[in-house]
């Protein structure tokens, strides 16, 4: 955990801040505990990505966005629109596959798509979201916007020559884009050892023209400081980054993954990790430093929950996309 | 009216859309200061600079895919590929990725996109460069395909297909770039999923695009000293597909045939036989023939290579077996 | 283990109807004992045991028509068992390998002297026919199926023209859209031969049963496709009917009739004028190996034609004998496929209505028909001026044309009558 102890004085907006990145996390938490209980009850149906134990990572780096900013990831992409500000009950509503969803029951878990809050998309295809987002953050330098592009992806997506090609344009013409790697370890069920010749990815990703680093997922405080160092230099200094993030899944590569622990990891490394959970770790931080009492804690905590409950309680009441949508949607005017 | 070469349409529509929406910008190998493979591109990077035309590494997954992210984002990239055989490298992009985006975001995100470049036999490129790529990509719905047969088509269908606000395959036949033909003075753009009667005629139909129409040109005035009438009708594009012109076609002749460069098996010719068939079964005094392609992968001798895709002959010779 | 299977049961037969099984799954059956009933076009017959055993696998059911050689059933020695993908317990199952499968095409089998229950096109044209069911496919009922192309039947059905009228002109004898117009226009042209009339409003509609399609596809197809003329004599039987009054007085057992008299007199007039009994076939005559001469059957269903064979060596008393048993055979359906094929000529006799004269369409591959009248009593002016009544009888003559002159189709009358005015030319032991 931060050994960051500044007991100088935070001013109100710097505790807001921290209370908020503990807010989101805690939203996350209790979304995604939902969504494991609603796919056992088939009320989420397909492929059930599950973000708990790398919240840090969304919320840290999402923080520091401003309007123009865009975010794009992978198929595990809950985090990002919750913590980009989607309304939770619209993100619930596509997971049953109702209309009311963000893509109206027609994306599911991993095709999020939220414009309004500058999502542009979670992809299902490993890697697949490294070239999209590379053409996000081509259209903001083609605009000379001042906006810049967060790429989420898994350790998995470093092998997809797709990332090679994208990083190498993206040096070649110095595109405003953060390329995250969530290094959880595993692709899947396999370990970055047996998937990556080099297994620090930012060394990997370093021989493209533009600067990499390593940072620590699990400790929000921190991602939220390399994010902000980051992004500051990409959005000035109009080029990529590359960043490592090391982090951690407490729960198996998919909700129907039912051989985790025990097949490729073992539940002593899990409970190893799970010391390490972002959440408890930044309660005792703000409690430690005097920044909130319990009650607060608690009260946001309730107050997630709430917000859960709110939200199935939506998706539940919602309506089935009607049949005809089926045909809809193909093309546009 | 002025008569023009293909690729000069193609350039000027390019030329006219560029002018007209600063969105649209063209991205691909060598198509800036090499000006092109095919010189469609002949003169653009000087005319419009960096910005308005991107000169790519080979990446064709890469570049494909950040033509995808910025159309999303609502700019109007023209990919040229350098040609569609190289296009299946980059088949995830366009089948996984442009061809999905909207439908999965619920309507939310159009992907203005044109892909356009040569495809097809003819020019002893022999087995990885001599591709028919239009069922590839008509197969994926949210796709549209543009096959152009003539300069004039060409340029109105390249300005459409600019303004589509969907993912457009558009796919020229190497064997017409040279082609001349009259294009009309001034602005104009033709619609998509509207079929041209090329030539008119009473006994049998030639339902094809792209280098089939001038094929069946050349089959229709040899046919046409023996007194059989061949009407031909240019699909120009497959998807969408004008079916009615087709099927009033069929209503009128009695007999078709599907002609395409692409292989014969599961060709656009079977879709256009089950079409037919589907609906205008009772229409029919033939069954529908198929003039196509050999499955065969391109060969390089340019003998094997004739015997490997439809020429006059063929054609010539499916009129006849389609009227015994 | 004996395969059953559906037996040719003539030279024109194709399919066969299973219509019952006399013998159930498992029953012990005898060689030679009637296990099923079948039938073909115009018979119903008994299908015997090829061995003795117990029978087993049925896979055909009652009531399906299957092409010939599909195995029907088997049977089993004592302690045989079937081999398990044989067994499927009485349902169709797929025909293995290692039963013999059936025809694969008819292609090739040359167009039949004897009528054959359905027209056969000229060899080769049906090269593109559908093959008949593969085995196992074989039970369903396979409807004749006419070549024709979507429009040319869609033009037919606006026009109330039966396909089975038209010949085709297509690729495998399809019948294409300028067939149908070809006929529209020469029906234009010809309103008497063919201009449907408004049809009248239908109190009901049936189906036609086999026999009446069958008459129906043959008689339509012989008047289209064969240029007949009628020739008619008037004939003294007189001398013919004191023979025949003789004969059942003297001779036990027999009933010899007028139409008897008429089959022997036939025969030896043909015999003395064999082109009578050849038939057109491809633009060649065909001069058959005997003279058969098919008896026009009424029955219940319709028109059989049953067939005294090899008349020209029969005495008039067998062919007595032999048509009677035909005619009862007929007349209960179970008249063998070789009792009804193979005519060489034809005799159809309406006497017995008391019809006058009539003329009768020929039945291919005999090239002649002769309509019989009834025999009546007239008032004949005689040689000598005298007037005497007589019995008379008229009889028609129908040819083709192709093959048959008017004078040669007089000059075989002439024959007749001479033979029945003076019925000591034709022998009767």
């Amino acid at each position: 955990m931060s050994t960051r102890t500044k007991k100088a004085a935070l001013s109100k907006e710097e505790r807001e801040e921290l209370l908020e990145l503990y807010r989101q996390m805690v939203l996350i938490r209790h979304f995604e505990q939902h969504c494991d209980r609603a796919y056992r009850q088939d009320k989420i149906g397909g492929y059930l990505h599950l973000y708990i134990g790398e919240e840090a990572l969304a919320v840290g780096f999402i923080s520091q966005l401003q309007p123009n900013d865009r975010v794009l990831g992978h198929y595990r992409d809950h985090g990002y629109v919750l913590a980009l500000g989607s309304d939770p009950r619209r993100v619930m509503a596509e997971l049953y596959g109702k209309v009311t969803g963000l893509c109206r029951g027609k994306g599911g878990s991993m095709h999020f798509y939220d414009k309004a809050h500058n999502f542009l998309g979670g992809y299902a295809i490993v890697g697949g979201v490294i070239g999209i987002a590379t053409g996000v953050a081509f259209s903001q330098k083609y605009r000379q916007s001042d906006g810049i592009t967060l790429c989420f992806f898994g350790d998995g997506a470093m092998n997809a020559g797709l990332l090679h090609e994208c990083l190498n344009m993206a040096g070649l013409w110095k595109l405003p884009i953060v390329y995250i790697v969530e290094n959880n370890k595993y692709a899947m069920g396999t370990p970055v050892e047996l998937h990556s010749a080099v297994t620090n990815l930012a060394e990997r990703a370093s021989v493209y023209g533009f600067p990499s680093c390593q940072i620590d997922g699990m400790d929000v405080l921190k991602v939220r400081e390399a994010a902000r160092e980051i992004i500051h230099h990409v959005r000035t200094r109009r080029e990529p980054y590359f960043v490592e993030a090391i982090t951690y899944r407490f729960v198996g590569h998919g909700a129907a993954d039912i051989t985790d622990p025990g097949s490729y990891r073992t539940r002593e490394e899990i409970e190893e990790w799970r010391k390490r959970d972002p959440i408890p770790n930044l309660q005792h931080y703000l409690l430690q430093n005097g920044i909130c009492t319990e009650q607060e804690l608690e009260a946001i905590d309730q107050q997630a929950q709430r917000i859960v409950e709110e939200a199935a309680r939506y998706a539940d009441e919602s309506a089935d996309p009607p049949l005809d949508e089926l045909w809809q949607h193909v093309f546009t005017d | 009216m002025a008569t023009k070469l293909f690729r000069e349409a193609l350039r000027e529509a390019l030329i006219e859309e560029m002018d007209r929406d600063e969105t649209v910008f063209l991205i691909g190998e060598d198509i800036g200061r090499y000006q092109g493979t095919f010189r469609v591109t002949e003169g653009l990077f000087q005319k419009y600079g960096p910005n308005r035309v991107w000169d790519t590494p080979i990446s064709e997954p890469g570049f494909i895919a950040i033509a995808i992210g910025a159309a999303m984002e609502g700019l109007r990239p023209v990919v040229e590929v350098m040609t569609w055989s190289f296009a299946f490298l980059a088949m995830d992009q366009i089948v996984n990725h442009a061809a999905k985006i909207l439908y999965k975001s619920g309507g939310a995100c159009p992907v203005p996109l044109v892909i356009r470049g040569p495809a097809g036999p003819g020019k002893q490129l022999a087995a990885q460069h001599s591709h028919s790529f239009e069922l590839w990509v008509a197969h994926s719905p949210g796709l549209k395909v543009v096959l152009p047969s003539t300069p004039a088509d060409a340029k109105g269908l390249l300005k459409t297909a600019i303004r589509d606000n969907n993912p457009v395959m558009f796919i020229e036949h190497p064997q017409l770039y040279l082609t001349r033909g009259e294009v009309p003075d001034g602005e104009y753009t033709i619609p998509f999923g509207v079929a041209d009667i090329k030539r008119v005629g009473r006994d049998v139909s030639i339902i094809t695009y792209s280098r089939g129409v001038l094929l069946a040109q050349q089959a229709a005035e040899r046919l046409q000293q023996e007194g059989i009438e061949v009407e031909i009708v240019d699909l120009r594009t497959l998807v969408p597909c004008d079916w009615e012109t087709v099927f009033n076609s069929v209503r009128k002749t009695h007999r078709a045939i599907a002609l395409h460069d692409d292989w014969r098996y599961c060709g656009f010719g079977a879709e256009i036989a089950a079409q037919i068939q589907e609906q205008v079964f009772d229409w029919l005094d033939a069954p529908v023939l198929r003039v196509a392609g050999a499955d065969v992968p391109m060969p390089y001798n340019k003998y094997l290579e004739r015997a490997a895709y439809p020429q006059v002959d063929d054609v010539i010779a499916a009129v006849r077996q389609v009227l015994t | 283990m004996q395969t059953v299977i559906m037996p040719k049961m003539g030279d024109a037969m194709e399919e066969g109807t299973l219509v019952r099984w006399l013998k159930q799954e498992g029953e012990m059956v005898k060689a030679g004992e009637p296990i099923a009933e079948i039938a073909t076009d115009k018979a119903t017959i008994e299908l015997e045991a090829p061995a003795s055993g117990i029978l087993r696998g049925i896979r055909v059911q009652e009531g399906a028509t299957v092409p010939i050689n599909t195995p029907l059933a088997y049977i089993l020695a004592e302690g045989e068992s079937l081999p398990s993908e044989l067994d499927r317990d009485g349902k169709p199952a797929e025909a293995p390998s290692t039963v013999p499968s059936p025809p694969q095409s008819s292609v090739g089998v040359p167009p039949q002297i004897a009528p054959s229950p359905v027209p056969s096109p000229p060899a080769g044209e049906r090269a593109e026919t559908p093959l008949p069911p593969s085995a196992g496919e074989g039970q369903g009922v396979r409807a004749e199926r006419i070549l024709a192309s979507p429009l040319a039947r869609k033009i037919a059905r606006e026009h109330g023209i039966d396909l089975r009228l038209l010949k085709g002109t297509g690729p495998q004898g399809r019948i294409v859209e300028r067939d149908v117009l070809a006929y529209l226009q020469q029906r234009a042209v010809q309103p008497a031969v063919a201009a449907p009339a408004p049809a009248p409003i239908a109190a009901r509609t049936e189906p036609l049963n086999r026999l009446r399609q069958i008459t129906a596809q043959r008689t339509t197809e012989a008047k289209q496709t064969i240029p007949h003329f009628y020739l008619t004599i008037e004939i003294d039987m007189e001398a013919a009917l004191a023979l025949r009054e003789t004969l059942n007085r003297l001779e036990e057992g027999v009933r010899v009739s007028v139409n008897d008299l008429v089959l022997k007199a036939c025969a030896v007039a043909i015999e003395k004028h064999p082109i009578v009994n050849a038939s057109y076939r491809d633009g060649t005559l065909v001069y058959a190996d005997g003279i058969h001469i098919g008896i026009a059957v009424a029955v219940d269903e319709g028109l059989l034609v049953a067939v005294v064979r090899h008349c020209e060596s029969k005495p008039l008393l067998r062919i007595a004998q032999e048509a009677q048993t035909l005619i009862q055979k007929a007349r209960e359906g179970k008249l063998l496929p070789d009792e009804m094929t193979g005519n060489t000529f034809t005799v159809s006799n309406l006497g017995m209505f008391d019809i006058d004269e009539f003329a009768a369409i020929i039945n291919p591959p005999a090239s002649a028909i002769l309509a019989v009248g009834a025999v009546k009593k007239v008032p004949v002016v005689m040689d000598d001026g005298s007037i005497q009544p007589r019995s008379r009888m008229k009889v028609t003559l129908s040819c083709d044309h192709r093959v048959l002159d008017g004078a040669t189709g007089a000059r075989f009358l002439q024959e007749l009558k001479r033979v029945l005015e003076n019925p000591v030319l034709m022998g009767y032991r």
